[in-house]
């Protein structure tokens, strides 16, 4: 049943609204972007909140972990999430 | 300097330290509060990570500070991570072995930090954990448990705010208490134990073949040495699992030979198949390492408010207002770097000039005198100009990094440039080359991503610099009509030059792009960039970068282009026999004063023409000529080419070289009305003007586009390590501006204007 709706709301890290807030789903790849990801805290578990996005609309900056941290849209994309609340 | 294994205190040795930490730590004025001024830079071999290395005396002791590059891990993936690496596990020749690291971490990201200081852990050698920026966790009500930290983690743990020079002083007496009783154990291991048993039974493995071949054996031992179950090499061996094909297997393969390699492999799967992908295993099991870690050490007194970042952020990273914030503030920037340098480099300029003179009064004409002031003061005056703006570059810099806004910039402009194929970190470098690629190019250091940073260094110097700007001046008020439109407010010379300006900017994208298609191909630069927390930037580590960066260029670059200059000093002066001119120096010299002003201008023009042939049958003269048959099809005659050649070195060259072959002397500038006049009249020997329209566009366009400048060239050297690169980027500049001309001209002559 949590499953079910795990996947019904599952989306990624670029379509979080501002000001919203996701869990940490997965980190897809395994290449330097992703490593990369996983070692500034973008682990399963972990709740990110979308700051705002620069004036073209990308870059997307994110709080993680205390931090803020600007990942591209392509990069974004690769972090699956749940919305919060 | 020798080394002994002894490792008990002693005034003959010399201590080494690393420093390490996360980007954002102020890992920099902890360095600055620990060793103060006296720095020492230097670059490793084969890399472009610059190696600062500081001392300080403690007791009897003196402690050896060296700072590694700020880094989120120990997993190398570049071969400048892996310098970090090598000289951490103390396996490379490259450094001396250091006995203990100070890690330093951000008080307000504890959690995220000590990823970093579990893997700094596993490295076997004593690590102190140097809690910074106490004072802005404070602030926002956090406060933390430095004893709890320490025994949970089981190293000295030193509460500081280095910026107010808060803990130094027990940052001191922890690190010599670490040299003087060596910790016995260090913490806990972060990974699951299955993990370390595959990488035990890996270990005796390898071992078992290195028994085997006797090569291997000695191999071994001069890159590997092992020295127990601590050994430092265990961390590589660890990282050659984890990390599947990279650095650290072929770093394993070089040591243990080819046969180690499908052992590694072997153990990869084994762990893989029992514990699933390594990458997960790995940043989950250091970051649940680190959760237990910080258990009841960290106490949040209340929930903070929305702190003076977020609230400065809302402006400074608006989509509207941040933007146009960033445009006036490169503006202002530039502008202040533009008009302060100028008195400086006036006053350069006025040395150089003041130096001359007297040289002038003390040595009569000859040999000496021409070397000294037309190679060697002129050769240094050509360093020391570049001074102020790289001062004032990097002062501005230096600001904007450390109050943590350069980040938000790269974040701002990061979209523009990629239509460059760049990201946002190239943005400012670009900028600065519009003043000088000099300093443009020393502040691609800002780019942590080698590819990115090579591509914007190979096309700073398209970006038109202000010393080109005197000879579009020349060009453009000598043979661009002064036709106005709409009335007066934009006139053609005004376009032309504005279009001189375009031609770099509209070739540097395609070869931004080129580049980054073929020789810097590869995995997309991930833009994963921290904002930190903006803070005062402390005015010690300020001066120190400056210094720093003056240092560097003056010390190495400075000497590489003094050289150059005096190079092309004697190829300007021999092999002719300079008697004659130097009779006639002599001459104007003592008849000063006592001799009509007409038979003194006679003997002037006779010594121009004589410098003027002199310069003609030297060996740049005979350049000259030598390519006349290849600088034909872009319109021009062996004077042109000559003065081209000549201001390889330095581009506003070509000015005063132009003067001296049309017999004026070298004394002229652009605005100099009988330097126009002479080209305006000279002739072809069928008694065509040399200079047309065309000519003038086509020496425009070579301008613009070729890489005339022996001080970028050498810049470049410096900053990429190598002499392929300031080679490919004069061959490619100059083949651009040999095409761009020649287009530039063939149109024009064929087009009906």
């Amino acid at each position: 049943m949590s499953e079910l709706v795990a996947q019904q709301t599952c989306t990624t890290l670029d379509q979080l609204k501002a000001g919203a807030v996701g869990r940490i789903l997965q980190v897809e790849g395994s290449d330097g972007v992703a490593t990369r990801l996983r070692e500034m805290g973008f682990i399963p578990g972990m709740v990110v909140r979308s700051i705002r996005s620069a004036p073209l609309g990308d870059p997307l900056s994110f709080l993680v972990l205390g931090s803020r941290v600007a990942l591209r849209g392509g990069e974004a994309r690769r972090i699956r999430i749940v919305p919060e609340r | 300097m020798t080394e002994t294994k002894v490792l008990s205190p002693s005034p003959s040795r010399v201590f080494r330290i690393a420093l390490i930490g996360n980007p954002n730590t102020g890992k920099s004025t902890v360095f600055n509060a620990l060793a103060g001024m006296q720095v020492k830079t230097a670059n490793y071999p084969g890399v472009t990570i610059e190696k600062k290395t500081g001392r300080y005396r403690y007791g009897e002791q003196v402690i050896e500070l060296l700072d590694l590059p700020g880094t989120y891990s120990l997993a190398p993936r570049a071969p400048d991570e892996l310098v970090t690496v090598d000289v951490l596990t103390g396996v490379t020749s490259i450094e001396e072995p250091i006995d203990g690291i100070l890690c330093v971490v951000n008080a307000t990201l504890l959690h995220r930090n000590l990823f970093l200081l579990s893997q700094l852990l596993e490295l076997g050698k004593p690590v102190i954990l140097l809690v910074n920026m106490i004072d802005s966790a404070e602030a926002r009500g956090i406060s933390i448990d430095a004893e709890r930290l320490s025994a949970q983690l089981g190293i000295p743990v030193v509460l500081a705010a280095a910026a107010k020079k808060r803990g130094i002083e027990e940052v001191r007496r922890a690190i010599q208490a670490i040299l003087s009783t060596p910790p016995s154990r260090h913490a806990a291991l972060p990974l699951p134990p299955r993990f370390y048993q595959v990488r035990e039974q890996l270990s005796s493995r390898l071992a078992a073949i290195s028994q085997q071949t006797p090569e291997a054996k000695t191999k071994t031992k001069k890159n590997f040495s092992r020295e127990g179950a601590d050994s430092p090499n265990y961390y590589l061996l660890g990282r050659a699992i984890l990390d599947g094909a990279g650095l650290a297997e072929n770093k394993i393969a070089n040591s243990w030979g080819p046969s180690a390699v499908p052992l590694l492999h072997e153990a990869r799967e084994q762990l893989t198949g029992e514990l699933g992908s390594l990458i997960d295993l790995e940043c989950n099991s250091r970051y649940s390492w680190a959760a237990t870690m910080l258990q009841g050490v960290i106490q949040q007194s209340a929930e903070g408010d929305e702190s003076r970042t977020e609230w400065l952020d809302r402006f400074l990273t608006h989509r509207v207002f941040g933007f146009l914030f960033f445009l006036l503030l490169m503006f202002a920037i530039f502008q202040t770097i533009y008009s302060l340098a100028q008195y400086p480099m006036g006053a350069c300029e006025e040395g150089q000039q003041w130096l001359s003179s007297l040289l002038e009064q003390w040595l009569s004409p000859g040999i000496l005198r021409s070397l000294l002031i037309d190679g060697v003061v002129a050769g240094v005056g050509s360093v020391l100009i570049f001074v102020p703006q790289i001062a004032l570059l990097f002062f501005f810099i230096a600001i904007l990094e450390d109050c943590g806004y350069m980040a938000r910039a790269a974040f701002l402009v990061d979209r523009v440039m990629g239509f460059f194929g760049l990201s946002g970190k190239s943005f400012l470098p670009l900028m600065s080359s519009f003043a000088c690629a000099v300093p443009g190019v020393m502040a691609t250091r800002v780019i942590e991503n080698a590819r990115d940073r090579l591509t914007t260094i190979l096309v700073a110097p398209l970006m038109s610099c202000s010393a080109r700007l005197p000879v579009y001046l020349l060009m453009i008020g000598a043979f661009i009509p002064a036709t106005t439109y709409a009335g007066g407010f934009l006139t053609l010379r005004g376009l032309v030059l504005m279009a001189a300006y375009l031609v770099g900017i509209s070739v540097a994208v395609p070869v931004a792009w080129l580049l980054k298609k073929t020789f810097l191909r590869g995995e997309t630069a991930p833009f994963v960039l921290e904002m930190p927390d903006y803070q005062w930037p402390s005015v010690p580590v300020l001066f120190q970068r400056v210094y720093q960066s003056c240092q560097a260029f003056i010390v190495r670059a400075g000497t590489l282009i003094f050289s150059a200059s005096v190079l092309i000093w004697a190829a300007g002066y021999f092999p002719g026999d300079h008697s004659e001119q130097f009779r006639l120096m002599e001459e104007i010299e003592r008849s000063e004063g006592n001799r009509s002003r007409a038979e003194v201008a006679g003997l002037e023009s006779r010594l121009n023409a004589e410098s003027g042939r002199l310069l003609e049958a030297s060996f740049l003269g005979q350049g000259g000529h030598f390519i006349e048959p290849i600088v034909r099809p872009l319109g021009w005659d062996w004077r042109i080419g000559v003065g081209a050649i000549a201001s390889f070195p330095a581009r506003e060259v070509i000015i005063s070289t132009l003067a001296t072959i049309y017999s004026l002397g070298g004394q002229i500038d652009e605005d100099n009305q009988s330097l126009v006049d002479a080209m305006r009249a000279s002739k072809w020997p069928d008694g065509r003007p040399v200079f047309t329209v065309p000519v003038a566009l086509s020496i425009i366009v070579f301008f613009a586009l070729c890489a005339q400048c022996v001080s970028t060239l050498l810049v470049i050297k410096r900053e990429t390590n190598s002499w392929g690169w300031p080679l490919f980027s004069f061959g490619y500049m100059t083949a651009l501006a040999y095409l761009g001309a020649l287009i530039v001209y063939q149109c024009g002559t064929r087009l009906p204007i």
